[in-house]
């Protein structure tokens, strides 16, 4: 008896085989987004949530006085890390796809092995880099550039940028290596046969084909930095409140599960408005999919 | 062209090596205004570096090009009037059509009016008004060819340089384009460099082949006289079909091909020599009629519509000769017929053992 007579005497649908997937979708993400969706528009009591639905969550997070300067610092740390990490990123995998020769699949391994180290531990080494007695300022002092060490690296806004920004980066170089792929170094010698110097053709060629993957690694990398909350806590500086930090202290601290789990949503809606945006632009700009010739 | 004006495109010695290997090796051409030259050879054997050199792509490690007697050597691509259509198509495709051909005339800064007048020209001239708003996505792969020529056209360039544009299709098609390109040539009187590795595509289309052979070139001329008159065994087997034999000259008269006696134009002095034969100057009869020639068996015959192929084997030579006959006359002639092969003293060429001409 073969498999498709048994799915017919079970009344199995042909759908049948991706069950145990949904299954895990349903179990791994949506039911703690549901949970915490419900959370969010129920009455916090202290560390626990109960009956009657209320919206006033979500009004008393957008009032509260934090938020708004949580926002900003969130979003300028998100933008200037992501930012640099996609310029970065550009410039190396776009070396690593014309120039790398041989080098290429070494340089990948790197990039990947960095990854395997632990969050924290890159956290960590951030202070020895920055710190007073750290490897920079050893060798700022050791070139006679400064006379005293520069103590305003470590927890400030700048060590927090730093960190973010190496996390961020093998992500963006991954992507963006994979979308360099398809673009022959054809496509550029032709570009430059017909009058394009190297900052045209980035202008004319590279920026409009990648703009997609750029725009993905953008945002995706946008997330993972501005949602951040342990390396402001390590390396950052006092004052400098983030919305990742704000969500965790009222799980944590504070106990307020309703109004964590609505400052959550409101953070995942201006995310997804996000996406929404840059799918607008892209789509206006008739560069959200680029189709390679074959 | 008067005596003043320098060639079109000049490359003189040009060497380039990659670490050890000798891609070029001291190759000089002189291409006039308007000439279609192809430059003809196996893979490897740097016709397509000799492209990119003169399309300023590459500099080479010695020699110069010239560009209507401008020493262009060390220009970069994106400053030469030189334009490339390479041998996989590179159509933008974040751009339509009409964006690809002005891509160039944007940088240049010709003016909207002009602009749009030339990209049309260019259109029209590879026959495919109409198209501007495609995608590369939305053409086939002649059609996307046929668009790379007309960007590389709207630019007006001094010489147009083709990387074996052809090579990705069909067979029809590529038929197609070789006329395509012949009008092209005719219309815009445009000089033209052609790298192929096709010889049939090049005898087709060219003036002059310059036939290229591990980084020299062993032949420059019209493809009349490199079909009739190769320099070398290698000239001969490379374009169109050739029998190469090894003649035997014992004294004036006394020729012989694998022990046979023959006769040989010019008659030779003493010595070893290769004759180059081509198949279809071969005639076959059979051996009951007496007469000259080299006697054998016909070992296979292959019809191919208007001729027939015969491999003959003949005693002493450790190579088949190939014949090729008009079907018309191949009617009574089967495997296993013992046959003479015999041909006018004046089509075979003897060139010298040493590969030099006679």
């Amino acid at each position: 008896m073969n498999a498709s007579v048994i799915a017919r005497r079970l009344r199995f649908g042909p759908g049948a085989a991706s069950a145990p997937g949904a299954l895990g979708l349903i179990v791994f993400f949506l039911a703690p987004v549901v949970t915490l969706l419900v959370y969010s528009f129920l009455t916090s009591g202290r560390f626990s949530v109960a009956r009657p639905f209320t919206l006033s969550n979500y009004d008393a997070t957008i009032s509260a006085a934090g938020t708004a300067g949580a926002v900003r610092n969130s979003v300028l740390l998100g933008v200037l890390a992501a930012g640099v990490a996609v310029v970065v990123g550009l410039a190396i995998a776009s070396w690593l796809r014309y120039y790398a020769g041989r080098l290429q699949n070494v340089v990948l391994s790197m990039i990947i092995i960095s990854m395997f180290a632990s969050y924290l531990v890159r956290i960590y080494a951030f202070r020895i880099l920055l710190g007073d007695e750290g490897a920079v300022n050893t060798v700022l002092d050791t070139l006679g550039i400064v006379s005293e060490p520069v103590s305003w690296m470590l927890f400030s806004r700048f060590a927090v940028v730093c960190a973010l920004t190496h996390i961020a980066l093998p992500y963006v170089v991954l992507i963006l290596y994979g979308a360099f792929r398809p673009l022959d170094p054809a496509y550029l010698e032709a570009a430059q046969d017909l009058g394009a110097g190297a900052l045209t053709r980035w202008v004319r060629v590279i920026l409009p084909t990648m703009a997609a993957p750029i725009g993905s690694a953008f945002l995706m990398t946008f997330v993972l930095t501005s949602a951040d909350y342990v390396t402001p806590q390590f390396l950052g500086g006092t004052g400098q409140q983030m919305v990742g930090l704000l969500i965790q202290t009222n799980f944590t601290v504070a106990g307020d599960w309703a109004r964590g789990a609505a400052l959550s949503f409101l953070t995942l809606g201006a995310y997804l408005l996000c996406y929404v945006i840059m799918g607008l632009g892209l789509r206006i700009a008739k560069l959200n999919t680029i189709r390679w010739g074959t | 062209m008067s005596e003043s004006n320098p060639p079109r495109l000049q490359v003189n010695n040009v060497t380039q090596r990659f670490g050890d290997v000798v891609a070029l090796d001291d190759v000089s051409l002189s291409v006039n205004d308007g000439e279609l030259v192809s430059l003809l050879g196996p893979s490897g054997c740097g016709k397509t570096t000799l492209l990119r050199i003169i399309g300023g792509l590459a500099a080479p490690v010695e020699g110069q090009v010239l560009l209507s007697g401008e020493d262009v050597t060390h220009v970069p691509a994106h400053k030469r009037p030189t334009h490339l259509v390479f041998q996989r198509p590179t159509m933008f495709p974040h751009l339509n059509v009409f964006d690809n051909i002005a891509f160039g005339l944007r940088i240049s800064r010709v003016p909207k009016a002009e602009l749009r007048s030339r990209v049309e020209e260019a259109l029209s001239l590879v026959r495919l008004p109409g198209y501007e708003s495609r995608r590369s996505h939305e053409l086939s792969g002649g059609q996307m060819q046929r668009i790379a020529l007309a960007r590389a056209l709207a630019n007006k360039p001094q010489v147009l340089l083709l990387d074996e544009p052809f090579s990705a299709l069909d067979l029809k098609v590529r038929l197609a384009m070789e006329g395509e390109l012949r009008r092209l040539h005719r219309e815009t009187g445009t000089t033209i460099i052609f790298v192929t590795h096709d010889q049939r595509e090049a005898l087709a289309l060219s003036d002059r082949i310059a036939l290229f052979n591990q980084g020299r070139i062993e032949q420059f001329a019209p493809p009349w006289d490199i079909y009739q008159e190769p320099c070398s065994e290698f000239a001969a087997g490379f374009v169109g079909d050739a029998n190469t034999l090894t003649a035997a000259v014992s004294g004036p008269g006394g020729a012989t091909i694998g022990g046979q006696p023959v006769s040989l134009p010019g008659d030779p002095h003493a010595g070893t020599y290769t004759v180059v034969l081509r198949p279809e100057l071969v005639t076959l009869q059979p051996q009951s009629e007496p007469g000259p020639g080299l006697a054998g068996v016909i070992g296979d015959l292959a019809y191919r519509g208007s001729v027939v192929s015969y491999e003959i084997d003949i005693e002493g030579l450790d190579r088949p000769l190939r014949a090729e006959l008009a079907a018309a006359l191949a009617a009574d002639m089967n495997v296993g017929d013992a046959v003479r092969a015999t041909w006018r003293g004046a089509d075979c060429l003897v060139l010298d053992a040493d590969d030099g001409a006679s």
